[in-house]
């Protein structure tokens, strides 16, 4: 990723995507697991609203991040028609994808649960 | 695994770049239209909803090259750009581009041309297989070093090292010849090596037609006589004949039967001699008539045959040495002779070490030179670069501060020069070929036919590309560098790109630098250049002018000794008899025409060590017809024949060492040979040069041919008009005396001064355009700086000439200011001339390498040069306005 460029911003402000990297990536691939195949326009928009809108897409980052998936094989692209007519093009999550979802999901919850319990442990008990 | 799939992906992409940047721009747009929708639905105005989508989308330009960045290879493309970027630079400044290119094609294609030279006669491995197994045995003097030996031995010697070695799996031994091919009118010479029997087993070849010499052929005298025929004397003399076996040829008038054809390519072991066909070595009779095969085979005295060997496997070259060693030293218990001499082996290929040295000495030499003239060349290309780089110095600065990396300006600045350069090394290559053409098709006929093969190969190629890429890094590296580091500050607040005129400003160095150069080159050609005018001052002793010469050889005509002589009698008188003949006679040795002559020693009685001198049978009237002069005594006549009493003309030197303070005439000199004679001394010549141009004065001794009757003989004419004109009336004459006899050539005496003065013009041509090249781009460079100085004092110049100053003193300042580097380097390229000179001695005649005329003459030419070059510039600085340089922005 480009330093100085923005994939995902917090709506509080700060960048997330600087400081936590391939989360693009994470997101794109369990978006498309839960909803089958998306275009660019849609995968963005879905993880707008999953966020509850606290998240902002810089948008124009995800296609070097969809082509990076590609060229790891973890998702295929496909032109197709969307819904209002227009010719866009279509991705959807291969095997190889959903395993490596499955794992970086696994390190994820490994890494949330780490910092979760430093964060908690009490001074000196 | 991952990073394969990843990898493979790139190189896709790379390759179908157009094709996803078009799917891209259609994603975008599509994007773009949902979230225009998105907006208007949300209630915005049509430019709003635009200009919100716009927002949402980010920077798509940082976003493009983010995608084309993972899409390919980034340094692939920006490497493309940068090339694509240099080209386009080199299309706006046409004359830069072309002086750049011209000077690098130059200097490029010169290295290029002698490097192929030096790759096909030394570097190049023998065309047949496993040449590295191949030695040749060599001998020279106590005191000479190995690489000056010569590699001709005795047939009894090969006889001896062949069957009595643990080193050698095979050995052969061969002689080269010139022999006539042919009937009568029709025929022609060719070159055939005699060869023993196991040739071509011992190198290694495969017939492509037919077979090799077997069984009793080349191992039994007398046997029936066969040759084997080289691939393009078949081809274009046989006229490709696929039944050529069996059918017969005429050498020397005998029936000899093709029974194989050599190989395409194959022209024996020695590079550069090309043979048409071989014989066996015991058939040496019937080429040669008048020569015994058995007695020439079995004398030890006969030492010209070459001879190659091929070591047993796992023997080392070094072994073969050590044992060839032991065996010359046993042998000399036998024999004095082996006592002065030392035997080793060395590698095949160029006649003997010593020719292979003088070839290795020479490229070497001519590539020394070539080399300063490309870094001449490459110095120029530097400082222009330095000169655009300065002037470029905005443009970068604002580039570096919009944010571009010094590392990619680096990369583009030397792309530029890469390119440069090897746009300059193909035409270099182009040239470099053109160069060897025309190298080829100067060919000199020499008494031995010569051929290269200067084709192309992966060596030369690779110096080529590998010359182009340091002249790439020479040039361009330091100018690179210097402006990707510049600091960007300054050249962006003022709109001149000022600079205060350093004194020892890299620029300066430069140009001492090309000072130094081009002064070791102007020495060299002006060494070169004299050198030549002193062998053509020394003259060649005779006047060859208007003499034809016409070759004929009686013995391989098959004439007896009595017919012979009776031909020889007649000749000159009949020949004299032709309209425009002044005189004519009988020679059998030509000076300087590079064929085998007689020798002798000549002894007196008021000197006890004989004077080894060339000999040759003369008829009456020789003196005359080449324009030799006689400085006592007479000419032979029509007194002196087979039975008088045995006579001689000497040259001076002979005379001056067997008889010094006396007056030669009617002295007694005895010849040594078998059978030794006694001769009066009836003339005394003027001395020549007989052998080469170059070398110090030898004895000459002229006999009646009357009295020493030799088959080989050439017929002079001194003709009114010139000499070629005369050919056809005397072809018709011999024809008419005999149909029969072939005249084996007819040429004028004046192409053997030639030949004889190739190496010294070939050498003054080469380094004399070498130092004018130098030259020439000494001058450029000292112009170019000292042009670019005066633009920029163009203001400090005007408040001088407005303050008072005349214009004479202006000239002066500039020009004194403008040739200072160049003095210096030509200080210390006098340092390094002094130091280096002794390495062209050995290609000098007459004139020692650091002749003090010489060094002045370049040194002045040098200066004269550099003055006017700063002069140029100079004047259009004394001319400036001061007003209008006081406005100067």
């Amino acid at each position: 990723m480009e330093r100085g460029v923005c994939s995902v911003w917090i709506s509080t402000g700060g960048c997330l995507a600087e400081v936590l990297q391939g989360t693009l990536d994470l997101m794109v691939l369990k978006t498309l697991e839960t909803m089958g195949p998306l275009h660019g326009y849609a995968i963005a928009r879905r993880i707008e609203q999953v966020s509850g809108d606290l998240l902002h897409l810089n948008q124009g980052t995800l296609y070097p991040a969809l082509l990076r998936l590609q060229q790891r094989g973890w998702i295929k692209g496909r032109w197709g028609t969307s819904e209002n007519n227009r010719r866009a093009r279509f991705y959807g999550i291969t095997r190889a994808g959903r395993r490596q979802l499955e794992a970086e999901a696994a390190d994820w919850e490994r890494m949330a649960a780490i910092i979760s319990r430093l964060l908690q442990t009490p001074q000196g008990a | 695994m991952l990073q394969v799939r990843v990898l493979l992906s790139r190189v896709w992409g790379a390759l179908r770049r157009s094709r996803l940047e078009r799917d891209l721009q259609a994603e975008l747009e599509s994007h773009l239209q949902l979230l225009i929708e998105e907006n208007l639905r949300r209630g915005l105005s049509p430019e709003e909803a635009r200009y919100a989508a716009l927002r949402s989308l980010g920077g798509i330009a940082q976003m493009k090259d983010a995608f084309r960045d993972e899409a390919g290879f980034r340094w692939l493309r920006s490497e493309g750009q940068d090339l694509r970027y240099a080209l386009r630079l080199l299309r706006r400044n046409p004359g830069f581009t072309a002086v750049a290119v011209l000077s690098l094609a130059l200097g490029v294609g010169a290295n290029t041309a002698v490097f192929s030279i030096f790759n096909y006669a030394i570097l190049r491995p023998l065309p047949v297989s496993g040449s590295e197994q191949l030695v040749t045995i060599t001998h020279g003097g106590k005191t000479e070093s190995p690489e000056q030996y010569d590699a001709n031995i005795s047939y009894p010697q090969y006889l001896d090292i062949r069957d009595h070695n643990p080193v050698f799996s095979g050995m052969t031994t061969f002689w080269a010849a010139g022999v006539l091919y042919g009937h009568g009118a029709h025929s022609r010479s060719v070159t055939d090596y005699e060869v023993s029997a196991d040739y071509f087993d011992v190198i290694g070849v495969k017939p492509f037609l037919g077979r090799f010499f077997a069984g009793k052929e080349g191992r039994v005298l007398d046997s029936d006589p066969v040759a084997v025929v080289g691939y393009k004397f078949w081809k274009s003399v046989l006229g490709g004949d696929p039944n050529i076996l069996g059918k017969t040829i005429a050498l020397s008038g005998h029936p000899f039967t093709v029974i194989g054809v050599a190989p395409k390519g194959f022209i024996g072991t020695e590079r550069i001699l090309a043979v048409d066909l071989w014989v066996p070595i015991t058939d040496h009779g019937l080429l040669n008539p008048g020569s015994d095969t058995a007695d020439w085979i079995a004398s030890k005295r006969n030492r010209s045959f070459w001879n190659v060997a091929r070591l047993r496997p796992g023997v080392t070259p070094s072994s073969a040495g050590a044992w060839i060693e032991n065996w010359a030293a046993s042998q000399a218990a036998q024999d004095p002779s082996y006592r002065e001499l030392r035997y080793g082996v060395g590698p095949p290929g160029l006649l003997s070490p010593a020719f292979r040295s003088a070839i290795t000495t020479f490229s070497l030499m001519l590539l020394g030179v070539v080399t300063l003239v490309l870094l001449l060349a490459c110095a120029n290309i530097a400082n222009l670069l330095l000169a655009r780089g300065v002037e470029r110095r905005r443009e970068l600065a604002i580039r570096l501060a919009i944010g571009g990396s010094r590392a990619r300006l680096f990369q583009q600045l030397l792309t530029h020069s890469l390119l440069l350069s090897f746009l300059g090394g193909a035409a270099g290559l182009l040239l470099a070929l053109w160069l060897d053409q025309l190298l080829l098709s100067l060919r000199p006929m020499f008494a031995l036919p010569l051929d290269f093969d200067l084709s192309l190969d992966w060596r030369t190629l690779s110096f080529a590309v590998l010359v182009s890429l340091l002249t790439a890094i020479l040039c361009g590296l330091i100018p690179a560098l210097q402006a990707a580091h510049a600091d960007p500050a300054p050249a962006l607040k003022s709109a001149v790109s000022l600079g205060e005129p350093r004194r020892y400003a890299l620029k300066h160095l430069l140009v001492a630098a090309q000072a130094a150069l081009s002064l070791l080159t102007l020495v060299a050609a002006v060494l070169m250049v004299r050198s030549l005018w002193r062998v053509q001052a020394a003259g060649p002793g005779f006047d060859a002018g208007h003499v034809l010469a016409v070759t004929f050889d009686l013995g391989q005509q098959g004439y007896t000794e009595i017919q012979g002589r009776e031909f020889q009698a007649s000749l000159p008188g009949e020949a004299a008899r032709l309209p425009g003949v002044e005189a004519a006679s009988l020679a059998s040795y030509i000076p300087l025409s590079n064929t085998d002559e007689s020798d002798t020693e000549a002894q007196s009685s008021s000197r006890s060590k004989p004077v080894v001198s060339i000999m040759t049978p003369v008829s009456p009237g020789y003196f005359q017809t080449m324009g030799i002069p006689l400085l006592s005594g007479r000419d032979f006549d029509s007194t002196d024949q087979e039975n008088s009493a045995s006579v001689i003309i000497i040259n001076q030197f002979l005379a001056r060492e067997l008889w010094p303070g006396q007056d030669a005439i009617g002295k007694t000199a005895h010849l040594n040979g078998t059978p030794g004679q006694d001769c009066r001394v009836v003339g005394v010549a003027a001395d020549g040069r007989y052998e080469t141009l170059g070398e110090g004065t030898t004895g000459f001794v002229y006999r009646p041919a009357t009295q020493y009757y030799w088959p080989h003989i050439n017929l002079l004419l001194r003709t009114a008009g010139p000499p070629l004109a005369y050919a056809d009336s005397i072809r018709k004459l011999v024809s008419e005396l005999d149909p029969n006899l072939a005249i084996t050539d007819i040429r004028p005496l004046g192409e053997f001064v030639n030949v004889a003065l190739l190496p010294a013009r070939m050498a003054a041509i080469l380094l004399g355009s070498l130092g004018l090249l130098a030259l020439a781009l000494a001058a450029i460079g000292i112009y170019g700086v000292v042009s670019y100085a005066v633009n920029q004092r163009t203001r400090e110049i005007g408040i001088r000439m407005a303050l008072g100053a005349e214009t004479g003193k202006v000239l002066t300042m500039v020009v004194r200011q403008g040739i200072a580097p160049a003095l210096l380097g030509l200080g210390l390229g006098f340092a390094a001339a002094l130091a280096a000179a002794g390495v062209l001695g050995a290609f000098l005649y007459g004139i020692p390498p650091r002749d003090p005329v010489t060094f002045a003459t370049a040194a002045m030419l040098l200066l004269l040069v550099a003055v006017f070059a700063a002069y140029v510039p100079a004047r259009r600085a004394a001319r400036v306005d001061p007003a209008a340089a006081l406005r100067w922005e």
